[in-house]
């Protein structure tokens, strides 16, 4: 097993990370028993521009907040998170994020959905904005379904849409909270495929929540394995597989057969804990 | 008739009895519902007009109320006292309209004005509101004024509470999508809060209709000297029954064809919501 | 929220409060923000005299007037007849409600062609029969327990039906799958499913019936806290008048808490929110 825990200060070394995650931890109040939640504890990550970094843990693990804090959407109660050197204080264009939920406007058509963070970043001015909010749409193939409502798209389509309106808003960074969670099996692996290519396409740099431990291996070019109570990082492992990769040609793969057997261990020990602990 | 379970929203959601009515086809449904309808005038006529099971005093068979409606019409009695309860409703369901949304909203948007606004309105919106229909008069003597009060209060109350309680539960996962993306409090308010308050809006104001009916008909029952429910108490008193069933059957109408004028606005102005909600 | 379910039934979901520690400082703003609203109602009646005592008194007048009426007996003998008419026509409305809210939802035959009627007729605003009602019962408590029952049996009749139509058939198999069967599947299955939902019915009843009550009370007889408001309200005295509608604020909104506790009590896994579908 070669796992490779993360260099804990390398920043000297070139290229500086794009996201550098230094010892955050996020603790909340519960306030009807007056005791405080850890949430997450010590975390330290850093992510080079243009990886695909998935996070894989049981739930309840930490991983959502985390991501929110990349995000900016939650506040670190202690530790720093620098995007491109400098400190999160908020979200920012910088960063977009897919909603394991979709969250899109229910009021709103696919094309208007599309454009949302356009609009809210003032960036609607002149010509053009009209092409790309098209080309996105085209792009994760929804093209013909632009003046829809989200209730008439199946929940695959309707993430569709969260992607073209992550894509347009042309962030360095993708943060992706589970994704496929809420989407079936069939949809789930075709969409895993097109998530892929688009990402190799583009070149963004991706953090990919995930309790799929195929999903944390096919995508992933490193898989941030998290533990629960409190919500740390256990380990992190380099894939090492070639791309592009899909389920049918990977399966036979020894590394790929190693890595899914050593993460579900991994997992099932983290599962069993938090069962035990409930 | 069937329109009412046509196009009632929200029917087919869980099932029951919109989903085993949509088993059939929508002229199906109409003919059957047809059928229901004559067979019961046919039911009615025979036991009060015919049989005389009833003492059609009390209750008049069709055929009498249908000659009640005729006699209003052509002894010029209805359009006087019709235009005067439909005034009066009006412009109390508009001040509530007027008064409501924006203190709803603003309920919405200030925790303090929730927590002093919310316990008061409440406290009135449960109590019936023929409770304020003896002031109403003191304060406002005979004429069109109590029942303009009692229409207001009733139809107030439903819609606050309604726009309130749209705006505290906008999906938080909306929100923070929004706050990903940019959006300013302002642009918040303007693209997540309020689209999402509008389906709470429509539902606030049929039930309003409902209540505001009501509430015309109580405050013009004791103490109007014109308008349906004086024309109601006059034929009562004076045995003219048929008349009076005719009246109501005339508010009756007037109730549903707002409730349904409300529900057209609403597939027009929120167009998203035309085949149920989420 | 406000939601319009399966039968065409409609009621606003009031938010959950969020129990925090600083929940008592909104009691007392509220507190604050009444007292500041008596003072000036106070001052602008007795001390500047903007408005004219005789039409609105202020709040000590007020005071004093409810004083009056709590050790006065006739206030309490009109109470009591309000009560007992109120609760006898309530009580027919909950067993007939029920029962035909049960059997309707129950039988897809009922239906599809009782329910439309029965649609139609909660949704029609019946006070509008209260004169029809003194005409055919007289003026005594008959007709005003005829149109207490008349007023409340919809709503009971019309979300009964609901839950019933809502009781989830794998749950009615759960039961079958046990053994149980025939009536015990009714009491032991169906019963507990529904009574949330009848609930809730019996609680816009209960508004609607005191409606009737109090309408019936106008329009003729001489009994009942509805009579003695419209007795003083016409009288001018509008102290006495005051302290009379808040009574009424006082009495429903007992009636609301009690039944909302009694389906906390009853049915404590009930989520109005969860029924509801609210996002």
């Amino acid at each position: 097993m070669t796992t490779t825990t993360e260099p804990r200060h390398h920043e000297a070394s070139p290229p500086a990370p794009l996201i550098s995650v230094r010892d955050l931890s996020v603790t909340y109040d519960v306030a009807r028993t007056g005791k405080r939640l850890i949430a997450i504890e010590g975390v330290d990550l850093d992510v080079h521009e243009g990886e695909f970094v998935t996070v894989l843990g049981p739930s309840g693990c930490g991983k959502t907040t985390f991501m929110n804090v990349v995000a900016g959407l939650v506040k670190p109660t202690t530790g720093t998170v620098l995007v491109d050197g400098s400190p999160v204080t908020g979200p920012g264009p910088d960063r977009a994020v897919v909603f394991q939920d979709y969250a899109l406007l229910p009021w709103r058509t696919v094309f208007d959905n599309v454009k949302f963070g356009l609009e809210m970043q003032k960036a609607l001015k002149g010509e053009g904005w009209r092409d790309r909010v098209q080309e996105a749409i085209e792009m994760v193939g929804l093209a013909g379904f632009e003046s829809s409502y989200p209730r008439e798209l199946s929940g695959g389509m309707q993430q569709r849409v969260g992607l073209a309106r992550a894509f347009v808003a042309e962030p360095r960074i993708l943060l992706m909270d589970e994704p496929l969670g809420a989407v079936d099996a069939l949809t789930r692996e075709v969409m895993r495929d097109e998530i892929d290519k688009l990402i190799q396409k583009t070149g963004k740099t991706v953090l990919f929540i995930t309790h799929s431990i195929e999903e944390a291996i096919l995508l992933g070019d490193r898989i941030v394995v998290f533990k629960s109570h409190p919500g740390a990082i256990k380990e992190v492992i380099e894939t090492g597989l070639e791309r592009p990769r899909s389920e049918r040609s990977v399966q036979h793969d020894p590394r790929f057969l190693e890595l899914r057997d050593h993460l579900w261990e991994a997992l099932q020990g983290e599962a069993t804990a938090a069962a035990v602990s409930k | 008739m069937s329109t009412f379970l046509a196009s009632g929203p929200n029917l087919g959601r869980s099932g029951g009895v919109g989903a085993w009515l949509a088993g059939l086809s929508p002229a199906g449904k109409a003919g059957v519902l047809a059928v229901e309808v004559v067979v019961m005038l046919v039911v009615w006529q025979l036991v009060v007009g015919v049989f005389g099971w009833i003492n059609p005093v009390f209750l008049p068979p069709p055929t009498a109320i249908w000659q009640g409606f005729v006699e209003l019409v052509s002894s010029g009695v209805l359009w006087p006292n019709l235009l005067i309860s439909l005034q009066a409703w009006l412009i109390g369901f508009v001040v509530a309209a007027v008064i409501a949304i924006p203190v709803g909203l603003l309920m919405g948007t200030s925790l303090p004005v929730d927590r002093v606004v919310g316990p008061i309105a409440w406290t009135i919106y449960a109590t019936p509101s023929i409770a304020y229909q003896p002031l109403a008069k003191a304060w406002f003597g005979f004429g069109i004024g109590p029942v303009v009060f009692l229409v207001a209060i009733s139809a107030l109350f439903p819609i606050l509470l309604n726009v309130a309680a749209g705006m505290r539960t906008t999906n938080p996962s909306i929100i923070r999508a929004g706050r990903v993306y940019g959006a300013s409090r302002t642009q918040l308010y303007r693209s997540v809060y309020l689209p999402s308050t509008v389906p709470f809006l429509f539902a606030g104001l049929r039930q309003a209709v409902v209540l505001a009916t009501i509430g015309m008909v109580v405050a013009e029952l004791s103490g109007s000297a014109i308008g349906m429910g004086a024309l109601i108490i006059k034929s009562v008193n004076t045995y003219q029954t048929d008349q009076a069933f005719a009246a109501i059957a005339i508010i009756v109408a007037w109730s549903v064809g707002m409730a349904q004028l409300v529900t057209l606005v609403e597939r027009w102005v929120a167009p998203w919501t035309r085949t149920g909600r989420r | 929220m406000s939601v319009t379910s399966a039968t065409g039934t409609m009621r606003i979901v009031r938010p959950r409060r969020v129990v925090r520690r600083d929940e008592a400082k909104w009691t007392w703003l509220l507190i604050g923000v009444i007292a500041v609203i008596l003072l000036v109602w106070e001052a602008a009646v007795s001390w500047l005299h903007l408005v004219p005592e005789a039409f609105l008194p202020p709040p000590t007048a007020v005071a004093a007037s409810f004083a009056q009426l709590m050790v006065d007996p006739e206030f309490w003998s009109a109470f009591a007849y309000s009560l007992s008419n109120v609760v006898i026509g309530l009580v027919l409305a909950v067993v007939v409600g029920v029962v035909v809210g049960l059997a309707v939802g129950w039988s897809p035959v009922l239906r599809f062609t009782v329910a439309p009627f029965l649609w139609l007729l909660y949704s029609t605003p019946k006070v509008a029969l209260a004169p029809l009602f003194i005409l055919g019962l007289g003026l005594g408590s008959e007709s005003k327990i005829a149109l207490v029952f008349l007023l409340a049996v919809f709503p009971i009749i019309l979300n009964t039906m609901e839950g019933a139509v809502t009781v989830s058939p794998s749950l009615v198999n759960a039961g079958r799958v046990y053994g149980v069967n025939g009536l015990a599947l009714g009491w032991k299955v169906i019963f507990p499913a529904t009574l949330p939902y009848s609930l809730s019915g019996i609680q816009r009843g209960a508004a609607l019936g005191f409606t009737g009550e109090v309408l019936g009370e106008f329009l003729g007889g001489t009994g009942g806290l509805g009579h003695l408001l419209e007795y003083a309200a016409y009288q001018f005295e509008m102290a006495e008048a005051i302290a009379m509608v808040i009574v009424m604020v006082i009495i429903a909104n007992l009636t609301l808490l009690l039944i909302s506790t009694l389906r906390r009590r009853l049915a404590p896994w009930y989520d109005d929110r969860k029924i509801a579908g609210a996002p």
